[in-house]
């Protein structure tokens, strides 16, 4: 298992390295960090805006700009400077938010995944019931909805409850706040975590309820009931071990998913994490910062793989790891 | 049948246009005219009798079957009745964004003297605080989001089909390589990119869409390879490949039309993806930008009338988006159900 896992992890970094140039290069195309700046005016003289450009390093090619940012990345962990100013440093910005979007995140997979599974295998276990209808129906309604759109109905509603009940606006403090106390984080991680959890569920939901209806199917199935196992046993042991091997998989390809989502959420709710440091990134033509949030994005995806694949060993009895 | 032979052949030549089997054997009867003796003389009865057994009655069953497939599809699709009626509301939804602005009185950028009323006979989804008619910018921000989404559908879903269909065919490293691009692809949030390169592309719709289908194109290149690993190994494809068919014609002819059922549910999910997708960018406003107005546009503006007491503005727009994502995704779910053929046995 650990010299498996060792393995996993050395082919992990060649997947980042590549991930990280490809990214740079849609960066680098997709994002002009003097544009402002040149649209000034009265316009920059030609030389300022060479200044400019060796001061960020942009005076070089593409192939040597990229291997500048890993160099800087790998050697001084720095993520280079950022044109929103001196004063905006992109990895103390980075601490400070990295925690308020992973708490997000985490809870929201972890919500998704209890709520999608529970419903996956009751749907699977009663199909073709009225039970299964509706929650496919609710389903195929999540699944269809304007995340964005649903956020603000939210907020909107959230707003209009808490005036008829007279409770008062409570604040999170500072950016990355603490935890608190458990009440006043609950409230303030609900209505997020719902709306960023809303359309991985309906996705999960379905695909657990058409893995479960494969096992259900299956023969071995059968025999473990011909044995004469506990039904519960049967369903647990059996049937819903292998009907989560494929789970593993749906989840972490979402984990993309959810971690764009956040930069909608964050935005409605007003988080200062690090879909907002995102979004403002893109506002000012931020490259290093844009970078970094996707470097730290791809990271995420990579680790989620990984735990994928170990799940996969413990998960299905047929993988033996030598 | 080896009586028959020289018989029919010799009813054929006098009176050609007579012949029976009409059109579709009218080549071979061709050949057979022009050189009637060559042909009597060259073939056996028993090398005639497993060429027409061979090529002529399959060649009917076959055409008859095909068709039947499809009645078969589109009977099991009108079973779905939630499909169906989707299939109506998005058709009206269509109209509403292509009739609906040339036939409404107002346009989106028209100003009116009603300033922010609620929806009322006159202005039936309301008017801003310009005094423009609501009803009409959703129908401008329905048709440029319909317009968008389908182009990213068609564009991702041939693309990935394409991509897809290389990578299963060809297996081996050509495969590992690919679809190691498709898992990178995958590790890049599409939202993100997506915000990134609609700020620089968003002021060209068409730009726009080509780049959205660029970072959706994975789901479709991941099913269809799947589907291509399993179809290419069956005994039609090796029949092909035994006559002697190219690559590209087994590809394009033989496995392309046999995964087609997956393609085609492919393609409608990604309406959906591409609407919910291109909506959300252009309420963060790295989407459609200003002069055109996507539904997504819509409910930026809307948020701040919504607090302000004027729900429709927001609601109205947010409405036409999930009635656009809701009826795609189950027409794409009656489709499945229909052109899956286990799902009948399911069903019954």
């Amino acid at each position: 298992m650990l010299a498996f896992t060792i393995r996993r992890l050395l082919v992990s970094i060649p997947i980042l390295v590549l991930s990280t140039f490809l990214v740079f290069l849609l960066v680098a195309w997709g994002a002009d960090p003097l544009g402002d700046f040149k649209a000034k005016n009265p316009p920059p003289s030609a030389a300022e805006v060479a200044a400019r450009e060796k001061a960020l390093g942009l005076n070089h090619g593409l192939l040597v700009q990229y291997w500048n940012w890993v160099k800087n990345l790998v050697v001084h962990g720095s993520f280079g400077p950022s044109v929103q100013g001196s004063a905006f440093d992109i990895n103390a910005e980075l601490s400070r938010r990295v925690w308020v979007t992973f708490r997000l995140v985490i809870c929201a997979i972890v919500i998704a995944l209890i709520l999608a599974v529970i419903v996956g295998v009751i749907t699977a276990m009663k199909q073709y019931s009225i039970t299964d209808y509706v929650a496919t129906l609710i389903g195929f309604f999540f699944l269809s909805l304007p995340v964005f759109w649903f956020a603000i109905l939210l907020k909107i509603w959230a707003t209009d409850i808490n005036n008829s009940l007279g409770t008062d606006i409570k604040t999170l403090g500072p950016p990355g706040g603490q935890w608190g106390g458990f009440g006043s984080w609950f409230g303030f991680l609900l209505l997020p975590t719902i709306t960023l959890a809303l359309s991985s569920y309906a996705t999960w939901a379905r695909f657990q309820r058409a893995s479960m209806l494969d096992v259900l199917n299956s023969d071995y199935m059968r025999l473990a009931r011909a044995k004469g196992l506990s039904p519960s046993r049967v369903m647990v042991r059996h049937g819903l071990r292998t009907a989560l091997i494929p789970m593993t998989t749906q989840v972490t390809l979402d984990v993309a998913a959810i971690m764009g989502g956040t930069v909608i959420t964050e935005r409605i709710f007003q988080w200062q994490g690090l879909g907002t440091m995102f979004i403002n990134a893109i506002q000012t033509q931020d490259t290093n910062t844009v970078l970094a949030w996707l470097l730290i994005s791809a990271t995420l995806v990579i680790v989620f793989n990984l735990i994928a694949d170990l799940l996969y060993a413990v998960l299905d009895p047929r993988i033996r790891l030598a | 049948m080896a009586d028959n032979l020289p018989e029919r052949d010799v009813n054929d030549e006098p009176v050609e246009p007579e012949v029976p089997p009409g059109g579709r054997g009218a080549e071979f009867l061709g050949v057979q005219g022009q050189q009637p003796g060559l042909t009597i003389d060259a073939v056996t009865p028993g090398g005639e009798d497993i060429l027409q057994g061979g090529t002529e009655p399959p060649d009917r069953e076959f055409a008859v079957e095909a068709r039947n497939q499809w009645q078969l599809v589109f009977r099991r699709f009108r079973q779905h009745k939630l499909a169906v009626a989707s299939l109506v509301v998005l058709f009206l939804v269509i109209l509403f964004a292509t009739v609906g602005p040339v036939v409404w009185k107002y346009g989106p950028n028209d100003f009116t003297n009603d300033f922010s009323v609620g929806p009322s006979l006159s202005h039936p989804f309301g008017t801003d605080s310009n005094g423009a008619d609501h009803m009409a910018q959703v129908m401008a921000g329905t048709q440029l989001s319909l317009k968008i989404a389908f182009t990213v559908a068609i564009a991702g879903t041939f693309f990935g089909s394409i991509y897809g269909a290389f990578s299963g065919f060809y297996r081996g490293i050509t495969d590992t390589l690919m679809m190691r691009l498709v898992d990178l692809v995958l590790t890049i949030p599409a939202l993100a990119v997506g915000a990134l390169l609609g700020k620089k592309f968003g002021n060209n719709w068409a730009l726009l869409a080509v780049v959205l289908a660029g970072l959706l194109w994975t789901g479709s290149a991941r099913v269809v390879r799947g589907q291509v690993l399993s179809v290419r190994e069956k005994e039609y494809i090796e029949a092909a490949r035994a006559l002697g068919a190219t690559d590209r014609r087994i590809i394009f002819r033989h496995i392309i039309p046999n995964v087609a059922g997956p393609i085609i549910v492919l393609f409608t999910l990604l309406v959906a993806t591409a609407v919910l997708t291109e909506t959300a960018l252009s309420y963060l406003g790295f989407g459609v930008q200003f002069p055109d107005i996507s539904l997504g546009s819509l409910v930026t503006a809307g948020e701040t009338a919504a607090t302000g007491g004027r729900g429709w503005l927001f609601y109205f727009p947010g409405l036409f988006i999930i009635l656009i994502a809701l009826t795609v995704n189950f027409i794409g779910d009656g489709l499945r159900d229909a052109l899956d053929p286990t799902q009948t046995k399911a069903r019954a």
